[in-house]
């Protein structure tokens, strides 16, 4: 369900080809640890299925048993898959971040400069924007959001960090941003990420990214 | 007449004008909140608080939310007071911002309304309220406003930024802060050095631009790593080689 709109972000997000940057591979850490715990593939039906009930009904009116009338299966095989719909949402929260993080390093194969570090964030943005149960979350559902910050926030920010270090220590080895403490800096990106998706700018988001981010990032 | 029709809807103490009546029913509403939380509390709730019938609440707040932006926007009036007092203490347009930032989030902690509107469950709706509200953008910024223009003045302020959109960052990293506690707990000292790295840049002049020599324009790019001309003229394409969607 959602593979169309990762693409379509990865397309937003051209990797530079700058030289001077060696192209080794890079150490990518394992996403499978922690909470939520990254769902195997063969949980996709039911995640796919339970993000369209989310989307249509919201997170707070959806059952079990409207997940497993979308599949047309049993309710008792949603529970022994995916657990209560509670657990489905995060399910599906640590697979959409494991697909976005997944992909970074290829998406940003090659130099990673301040413009390329913008253009992710105005990528992310509008991918969570357009997500279709973050919408509806945001719209009719903004309650939810709360225990979300405080309560699975630190765990994003140690996963995103875990992926985003080394392409930043790199991109600082090169010269090409600023030198920072790899882990409070993406902890900013993700502040700054989280800010723009609760509460749109009224402008044009990679102009104001230019005048806010930038001078942070930019040697 | 006007009077009679009041004194039948408020009760006995009927308010004198608008302001007071608002004041009255965001009275009620901090009442309503402190004793069934922000979420819970439903229109009906503040008016039998109030004493007054759902529709005269209706008369001057469009809805629960408009009564929680009431809320925010009355406490952060008063809260302004306090903070202008504080910045005058600073020797520095940096640390001015530093501290004013520091300032606030401590004060919403520490104020028994505001910190129910950030409480966790009323976060998300507390941020995406104030987040589009032009009312509290309008008060930040004209409070902003003076502090900004004698830092540029001086030659503290970075030269191309527009002023509300600096205002607009400045918010940002407020209701970051208070909303998000963050995944490390930090001291003071690395509040204080979070900021200055991540915020004081957009607002402040860079020290190279501090001359008097550069202070007039922006700094010309320096080096072809600054790829952003590059970059936007260059075919997007999808780096794994997939066809891209519809």
């Amino acid at each position: 369900v959602y593979s169309p709109e990762i693409d379509r972000m990865a397309d937003c997000v051209t990797p530079s080809e700058e030289p001077g940057v060696p192209d080794e591979p890079l150490y990518l850490p394992s996403l499978a640890h922690g909470l939520p715990p990254v769902p195997p593939a063969d949980l996709d039906p039911y995640l796919d299925a339970a993000a369209a009930c989310f989307a249509r009904h919201g997170i707070g009116r959806t059952s079990v048993p409207d997940i497993a009338r979308e599949l047309g299966i049993s309710r008792t095989t949603v529970y022994r898959q995916v657990g209560t719909v509670e657990q489905a949402a995060r399910l599906l929260l640590a697979r959409e971040l494991h697909r976005f993080l997944a992909q970074l390093p290829a998406v940003l194969a090659g130099a990673i400069g301040p413009e390329t570090v913008i253009r992710l964030l105005v990528a992310v943005t509008l991918f969570a924007r357009e997500h279709p149960v973050l919408a509806k979350v945001l719209a009719d559902e903004p309650e939810l959001i709360g225990p979300f910050l405080t309560g699975e926030l630190p765990e994003l920010v140690r996963r995103v960090t875990a992926v985003a270090t080394p392409l930043l220590e790199r991109a600082m080895a090169a010269g090409l941003v600023q030198r920072r403490d790899p882990a409070v800096l993406t902890e900013f990106l993700v502040r700054v990420t989280l800010s723009l998706v609760l509460s749109p700018p009224p402008g044009d988001l990679a102009g104001f990214l230019d005048q806010t981010v930038l001078p942070a990032l930019a040697r | 007449m006007m009077m009679l029709v009041a004194k039948l809807r408020w009760g006995a103490d009927a308010p004198q004008d608008t302001a007071t009546a608002r004041a009255r029913l965001l009275d009620a509403a901090e009442a309503c909140f402190q004793r069934y939380g922000v979420v819970k509390t439903t229109v009906e709730d503040v008016a039998a608080t109030a004493k007054v019938s759902r529709a005269t609440v209706y008369r001057y707040f469009a809805n629960r939310e408009d009564l929680i932006l009431g809320v925010l926007l009355r406490e952060a009036g008063r809260f302004l007071g306090r903070l202008t007092v504080e910045i005058n203490r600073e020797p520095s347009f940096d640390r001015a911002v530093v501290e004013s930032v520091l300032f606030t989030v401590d004060a919403v902690r520490a104020d028994q309304n505001l910190a129910l509107l950030f409480a966790p469950e009323a976060v998300g709706l507390t941020t995406s309220l104030a987040g589009a509200s032009e009312a509290l953008f309008e008060l930040t910024a004209d409070f902003l406003r003076p502090l900004f223009e004698d830092a540029r003045a001086s030659g503290e302020m970075c030269a191309d930024i527009d002023l509300d959109e600096a205002a607009e960052w400045t918010l940002r990293a407020v209701l970051s802060l208070i909303t998000i506690q963050g995944p490390v707990e930090r001291d003071r000292v690395r509040q204080r050095s979070f900021l200055s790295t991540f915020l004081v840049p957009a607002l402040a002049a860079r020290p190279a631009t501090r001359s008097p020599r550069r202070r007039h324009g922006p700094t010309p790019p320096t080096s072809s790593r600054r790829p952003s001309a590059e970059l936007a003229s260059r075919p997007v394409t999808s780096p794994q080689g997939r066809p891209k969607s519809a």
